[in-house]
């Protein structure tokens, strides 16, 4: 079973998309398209990095003007996988700060940009 | 640095946080404040001005502090900002760490929150008490 990092729901290995909050919740390898958990470092499928599709963060972006599409199979330019990388960064930051919350308190803040306070 | 030597800019589209952040910098011993209603005449004003210290709303017609912000980085000086917002979205707060935001202040914000962060950047603040 995966915990969905948003909600903690538990949900089936097979799932993509959590079951109760419907946010995406596995990792697309922008290498081989493997559904990697949405923590891991390295592709299950092909031992690369994981530099991943984001892809939609819940529900309503696949019902918006921007239509989902399954991840890329292959390489991906060299500015597409810079774009991926920054917000799996993003996501990752998102967890380790907030949690499953989506939005930061004022002392998420000060641990986010304390630590690199000169 | 000492407040006395530094030149601030405050952005942000709201009469109110700027004369309040304007009375709370004066109490810190901030000389007078530079201002700005919107993100557009907020670059104006940096470009002229050099300021050290930006504070900087998120959400402000003509040009919101993201692309404020992206262009005082692109521009190359050493400006702290400090983002003043009430934008609690991680996503909107993480990119401005990554655009280059020294720190982020969440209205409704106090004095003492705003010295922390001040002297947290390293200007020299000394909390006067309030008379």
């Amino acid at each position: 079973m995966n915990t969905c990092p948003h909600c903690n729901a538990l949900n089936a290995p097979t799932r993509h998309y959590c079951r109760n909050c419907g946010r995406l919740i596995v990792t697309f390898c922008c290498h081989c398209g493997f559904a990697n958990d949405i923590e891991a470092q390295y592709c299950g499928g092909c031992g690369e990095p994981v530099a991943a599709t984001d892809l939609s963060l819940d529900r309503s972006s696949k019902i918006g003007t921007t239509a989902v599409t399954p991840p890329t199979i292959g390489r991906l330019t060299a500015e597409e996988q810079a774009e991926l990388q920054r917000i799996n960064r993003h996501r990752r930051e998102t967890i380790a700060i907030g949690g499953s919350r989506t939005t930061l308190t004022q002392e998420d803040l000060d641990r986010l940009f304390g630590k690199e306070t000169k | 640095m000492l407040p006395s030597e530094t030149k601030v800019l405050i952005v942000d589209d709201s009469v109110h946080v700027r004369l309040l952040l304007r009375a709370t910098l004066d109490k810190l011993g901030f000389p007078p404040v530079l201002q700005a209603a919107d993100g557009e005449e907020g670059w104006q004003l940096f470009l002229t001005e050099s300021p050290h210290l930006v504070f900087l709303d998120q959400i402000m017609p003509r040009m919101d502090g993201a692309e404020v912000l992206a262009r005082i980085r692109s521009h190359g000086a050493d400006t702290r900002v400090i983002v003043l917002s009430s934008v609690a979205g991680a996503e909107k707060i993480i990119h401005a760490k990554e655009m280059g935001a020294d720190h982020y202040i969440l209205k409704p914000f106090t004095r003492e929150k705003v010295a922390e962060v001040l002297s947290q950047l390293g200007w020299e603040i000394q909390v006067e008490a309030d008379s």
